[in-house]
């Protein structure tokens, strides 16, 4: 796959031309993995979903001028990329991640605007930029938004707020509460469903610390998406038991993690796809569904296979 | 070109070299990814952490996206040092 092969399928109403351009040409050394792994049949589909991305992020931000736009998400990207492959790197050498104590990772990236700004950009466009991480937004509507039942909707640390927009999207019924320790998530996740045009009264972004509990619902839990988060903290099973406590046998549970990745915020360390499994089985009372594994395609040479995982559960 | 240079010079084609696995002496100021079949973004983010453990300097995402032949790099490495 080319960048002309790109250009050459973009629908001529298409604005995302410039952000493609920016990606695969100006980034083209550091986006590679993505172009290889797209092929022709990939790329309507592959395109449409660039251009809600990039729809949604300028619309989010209407004062900001496109160009300016374009750089910051660039500049975020960029920054997520070679800070992970940095990392990735590191570990590869250590076999432990270097953040170790959650205080410590909230104070220096959570609640810091200029880091959390780059953060959920970069985060946001690695769904179309990582090939894992597009083929994980594929399965989650896929696996999880098409089988779970509408209703009543918890998201634990919905970030960027893109699978907060899907999770509503997927069906009218959907009433959405989202919880997030960082103040720039909530705004993020907030600018990103008003600027989707998303009813505001389906849905709920709160600042709070669900490892202090989940505050009262009317009713239980229908989904729960817990996604991106259990490798942030060192206790996860609190908020995935928080979370089951307010479900019943049929709420099904999206859960996201990885497997000897590492990241600036990452401390929960699994070193196999067992422990996850184990994880989910034993310390959270879940039983498993779906599982997608997902290998981590780098020339690095790791004593244990790298993954991001993804999986469908239930209530055990 | 100085003994100091000679000197950086070698030191960012010896770590090049390590990194990429190719010949130090088959290194030019032009080298870049487009002609070091190895030299990939990993090999890339591998070649800037080695040069900053070695230099004992910090570069920044723009400096990183700079550093794109061993010219660029030893430019940059220079600027760094206050050289």
């Amino acid at each position: 796959m080319t960048f002309d092969d790109i250009m050459a399928a973009l629908p001529a109403d298409a604005t995302c031309g410039p952000l493609l351009r920016a990606m695969y040409v100006d980034k083209a050394w550091l986006l590679k993995p993505m172009l290889e792994a797209l092929s022709l049949d990939m790329l309507p589909a592959y395109l449409r979903e660039v251009e809600d991305i990039w729809s949604v992020m300028r619309a989010a931000r209407p004062q900001t001028p496109e160009p300016h736009r374009l750089a910051e998400g660039m500049k975020g990207l960029a920054f997520h990329s070679m800070e992970f492959l940095k990392r990735q790197i590191e570990f590869a050498k250590t076999g432990e991640y270097k953040a170790s104590d959650y205080d410590t990772v909230y104070k220096e990236v959570y609640s810091n605007e200029t880091v959390m700004a780059q953060y959920l950009d970069g985060l946001l466009l690695t769904y179309v930029a990582w090939p894992n991480h597009y083929r994980l937004l594929n399965w989650y509507r896929d696996a999880y938004l098409a089988k779970a039942k509408p209703g009543e909707c918890l998201e634990i640390g919905p970030g960027h707020g893109w699978l907060a927009l899907w999770q509503l999207r997927s069906n009218p019924a959907n009433r959405f509460l989202g919880l997030d320790i960082s103040p720039h998530s909530v705004a993020y996740s907030r600018s990103v469903l008003g600027a989707a045009k998303i009813d505001p009264s389906r849905w709920s972004v709160l600042e709070r610390d669900a490892q202090k509990g989940i505050e009262t619902h009317p009713k239980p839990f229908d989904r729960v998406v817990i996604a991106e988060v259990i490798e942030h903290l060192a206790k996860p099973e609190i908020i995935v038991n928080a979370a089951r406590e307010r479900s019943h046998k049929d709420t099904l549970f999206f859960i996201t993690t990885v497997v000897n990745i590492e990241a600036v915020d990452h401390i929960h360390l699994f070193r196999s796809l067992q422990e996850v499994r184990d994880f989910c089985t034993g310390k959270c009372g879940l039983a498993i569904v779906d599982e997608l594994d997902l290998p981590l395609k780098m020339n690095l040479k790791m004593e244990d296979e790298a993954y991001e995982v993804a999986l469908v559960c239930k209530p055990a | 070109m100085n003994n100091v240079n000679d000197q950086l010079s070698n030191e960012i084609r010896r770590i090049a070299s390590d990194v990429l696995g190719v010949p130090a002496g088959q290194l030019t100021d032009a080298s870049s990814p487009e002609s070091v079949e190895s030299w990939d973004s990993v090999a890339h983010l591998s070649l800037v952490l080695a040069l900053e453990q070695a230099g004992n300097v910090q570069f920044d995402p723009e400096d990183i996206e700079k550093m794109r032949s061993i010219g660029a790099i030893e430019a940059m490495v220079r600027g760094k040092r206050g050289g």
